[in-house]
């Protein structure tokens, strides 16, 4: 370590202890910048790191400030991705940090990546390089397989937590849970929804039997219904569970074992999974209901009284995930008695029927506004709203932090006034002071841009679709939404214009999407010559930008700061925008 | 805004990795691939890969990258298919890959059920020695193994080798290094050379496609 400032008071080693004490990243970096002995102490006491975007600084240069982390925290691809707009190839690689953190980092315990390409090697890296490694969370990644999964139960004996949510995983053998060694008892969670075939049954049996400790468990669809008691009979600490197909033929045996199995799980808190869940076998969780804080059940496809009759006996839920089968109906008795619900996703069930197949409109989305107090995260899919609900919502909820709204047809107005709804989502903005996220839908104009420039001020993340009208509408969100770090914005005709005039706001964001938009390949070109610590990436399947007219307009466009500069692992469909290469391309 | 539709992918570029930066992850990771292929030509192990691989009906194959919807797609009218239906894109409504396909498999399960008919998709998953990520190809968009192969070649920029065209195109192929051939896995889980049965059989049976190096076979 360096030799502290002579003019320092305090020792050093009492300044690492008060820092210990300081777990936020923006307090650590706030910590930093106070004066150079409070940099140097800061960094080599830093155990967690995060990074926002894997091309936004090298592995390198985190080790060589950060020696001592021992958990890191990785972003791959933007968050379209998610919704299959980007394509297939564009990058988000982690084998290079897993070699740079191997030998940089030997006693790191946790990674956790977010839509990053793994690869079974990077896997058998992790499995063989880190000594005491506990944690593996990959959420939304791909590119593995189950022998990489293998080699990390092989190997890391003190696994505390795998959970793979939302991955891709090539699924080669359910063989791979028995390389979990029988001195293997440390597991707390264990997360394998998203696989597709059956696991090797009995390993999985005798792996919960023997971890004490497990609080989570979320099983795949593979695992057969009877088979569940017998897991939960071995597990009855569990605090989180996702069952498998919660479907069998009706058998007394069945209900009764699982009825019991259930009754048994005292700490039960989360329930997800019910895939094809035959809605006779609900009742045999209603033990468990009135403990539960947590319901999801958007793989749950059973009707509005069925669904009535579940949540209506969980008083205690605070985040629910449901199919839109739940109806306004079932979204009025949710209101009526949980009183204590924060989150509220609800998803559509058909959601490429020209149709509705179900009766929930906005009255739902009110009725919850209503009558639940606490309610501060809405994700809410539907096919008619109004900018009075959208107005009654803000005035019932000015708490809301998150807010993502979905007409699934776009450019939908009001539906009794055919307007626009600008007025309702100004509403939105304007009563919901710490709103943080946000998503529009609709029939927009560059009127709620506006609104939203002058009132999300707390608004760190926009998602807009098939909205506004011109470049004006973009100008108001870069130029107002002082606290904006992730912009994303697919189908809208915002161009070149907005996007050269706050050249400056882009460096103080994490990233900016547009697909489907009017930027030209020659905004493009100048932004990245003008904004060397900005990556501009211009991401075109038809070919090369430059075979055509720089007024064209460009596919897609990922902008992110940086300072690693242009990043080496490009497919053949990505082009960024440095001095370099818009001298090559001119 | 219909160029993000799903079978962009059937007409898509070459593939992601040949070239860049992880290049060494890509080789090494092969490793356990070409285990697992190379044991492809002799039957005995095949026998054991599919003992592994579990019997699934169909229903729990379409959780593996293959999936059949109601659908309507760029080359056929939508005003052909049922009123309760129309373009079904990949990336609108928002919605992630897991529940998007539990809901797409519970819509084909309605439409078996005489709830009207959808134009299918039969998604599979393509993997190709080398690179690291699969790619998805809707194989009822295509009309039998020439294009099948076309889109292949053209995907991944390799030259594979199929049985069903012509012998005389396979032979004088065969001498050239670096060739490679497409083998895929039936509803049994055994690997097979792709072009062993009519195109029809073909589709009722296919999980998934691997490109292999033809010298590893």
């Amino acid at each position: 370590m360096l030799k502290k400032m002579s003019y320092s008071s305090f020792p050093e080693d009492l300044l690492e202890h008060v820092f210990s004490f300081v777990q936020s990243d923006k307090d650590r970096n706030a910590i930093s910048l106070v004066c150079k002995s409070w940099y140097e102490i800061e960094r080599w006491c830093r155990k967690r790191i995060f990074v926002g975007n894997c091309y936004a600084v090298s592995p390198r240069v985190v080790i060589r400030r950060f020696p001592d982390v021992r958990s890191v925290e990785l972003k791959g691809k933007p968050h379209f991705a998610d919704f299959n707009l980007v394509p297939e190839g564009w990058g988000g690689y982690v084998y290079p940090w897993i070699v740079a953190m191997a030998s940089g980092y030997p006693w790191l315990e946790e990674i956790r990546l977010k839509r990053m390409v793994v690869t079974d090697e990077s896997l058998e890296l992790i499995a063989k390089s880190f000594k005491n490694f506990k944690v593996l969370v990959l959420s939304s990644c791909e590119g593995f397989s189950t022998h990489g999964l293998a080699a990390i139960a092989a190997n890391c004996k003190n696994l505390r937590e795998l959970d793979l949510r939302e991955s891709e995983v090539e699924d080669l053998s359910g063989n791979w849970l028995s390389h979990f060694p029988d001195s293997c008892t440390s597991l707390v969670s264990l997360n394998i929804a998203c696989l597709g075939s059956e696991v090797n049954f009995s390993a999985l049996e005798r792996l919960v039997g023997r971890c004490p400790n497990l609080r989570t468990l979320r099983l795949n669809r593979a695992v057969p219904l009877d088979k569940l008691a017998n897991l939960l009979c071995r597990a009855p600490q569990l605090v989180e569970l996702g069952t498998g197909t919660y479907s069998a033929d009706l058998r007394s045996d069945v209900y009764s074992n699982l009825a019991g199995a259930f009754s048994g799980c005292k700490e039960l808190k989360g329930l997800s999974g019910f895939w094809d869940v035959v809605p006779a076998y609900l009742p045999a969780a209603y033990s468990v209901c009135s403990g539960l804080t947590s319901l999801n059940l958007s793989y749950a496809t059973i009707q509005s009284p069925d669904l009535i009759k579940l949540v209506s006996r969980c008083p205690n839920l605070q985040c629910l995930w449901v199919l839109d089968y739940i109806e306004d109906g079932g979204l009025e008795a949710l209101a009526a008695s949980c009183k204590d619900l924060r989150e509220l996703r609800v998803f559509p069930s058909e959601p490429f029927g020209a149709e509705p197949n179900v009766s929930l409109t906005e009255q739902g989305l009110v009725c919850v506004s209503e009558g639940c107090p606490k309610l501060e995260s809405v994700l809410y899919f539907c096919r008619r709203m109004s900018n009075d609900a959208l107005v009654t919502i803000a005035r019932n909820r000015p708490n809301m932090i998150r807010f993502r709204l979905c007409i699934i047809e776009p450019h939908t107005p009001d539906y009794l006034t055919l307007q626009p709804l600008d007025v309702g989502f100004g509403a939105i903005v304007e009563h919901c002071k710490d709103l943080q996220r946000l998503s529009l839908s609709g029939l927009l104009t560059d009127r709620v841009f506006e609104y939203i420039g002058t009132y999300a001020k707390k608004l760190e993340m926009l998602s807009v679709a098939f909205a506004g009208e011109s470049d004006l509408g973009l100008h108001h969100v870069l130029s107002g939404c002082e606290s904006l770090r992730k912009l994303e914005i697919r189908d809208c005709p915002f161009g070149d214009k907005a996007l050269l005039a706050n050249a400056a706001k882009l460096e103080t964001m994490r990233s900016l999407w547009m697909s489907s938009c009017n930027v030209s390949f020659k905004a493009c070109k100048l932004l990245g010559q003008k904004m060397p610590r900005l990556n501009v990436e211009v991401i075109d399947e038809r070919g090369p930008p430059g075979s055509r007219p720089e007024s064209f307009h460009v596919e897609k466009l990922y902008i992110y700061r940086t300072v690693a500069g242009p990043r080496f692992d490009m497919p053949d469909f990505v082009w960024i925008m440095d001095e370099d290469s818009a001298l090559r391309l001119s | 805004m219909g160029r993000d539709h799903h079978h962009r992918a059937a007409g898509g570029r070459a593939g992601a990795g040949a070239d860049h930066s992880c290049s060494s992850s890509i080789d090494s990771s092969n490793s356990n691939t070409n285990n697992f292929l190379s044991s492809s030509s002799s039957s005995s192990s095949l026998a054991a890969v599919s003992n592994n691989a579990c019997r699934r009906d169909l229903s729990t194959d379409l959780k593996l990258g293959l999936s059949i919807s109601p659908t309507s797609n760029n080359n056929v009218d939508v005003s052909s298919s049922t009123s309760s239906q129309r373009e079904q894109r990949l990336d609108w409504p928002p919605i992630k890959a897991l529940l998007r396909s539990t809901l797409v498999e519970k819509a084909a399960d309605r439409d078996r059920h005489g709830h009207g008919h959808g134009h299918a998709s039969l998604f599979v998953k393509v993997y190709m020695e080398g690179v690291p990520i699969g790619r998805k190809l809707d194989l009822l968009a295509l009309d039998g193994y020439s294009a099948l192969m076309t889109t292949l070649r053209h995907m991944f920029r390799a030259t594979i080798l199929c049985p069903a065209e012509s012998d005389e195109r396979v032979h004088s192929i065969n001498s050239q290094k670096h060739c490679h051939l497409l083998t895929y896995q039936d509803k049994e889980g055994d690997w097979m050379m792709v072009g062993d049965v009519p195109w029809d059989v073909f589709l009722t049976t296919v999980k998934r496609l691997k490109i292999t190096r033809a010298d590893r076979c």
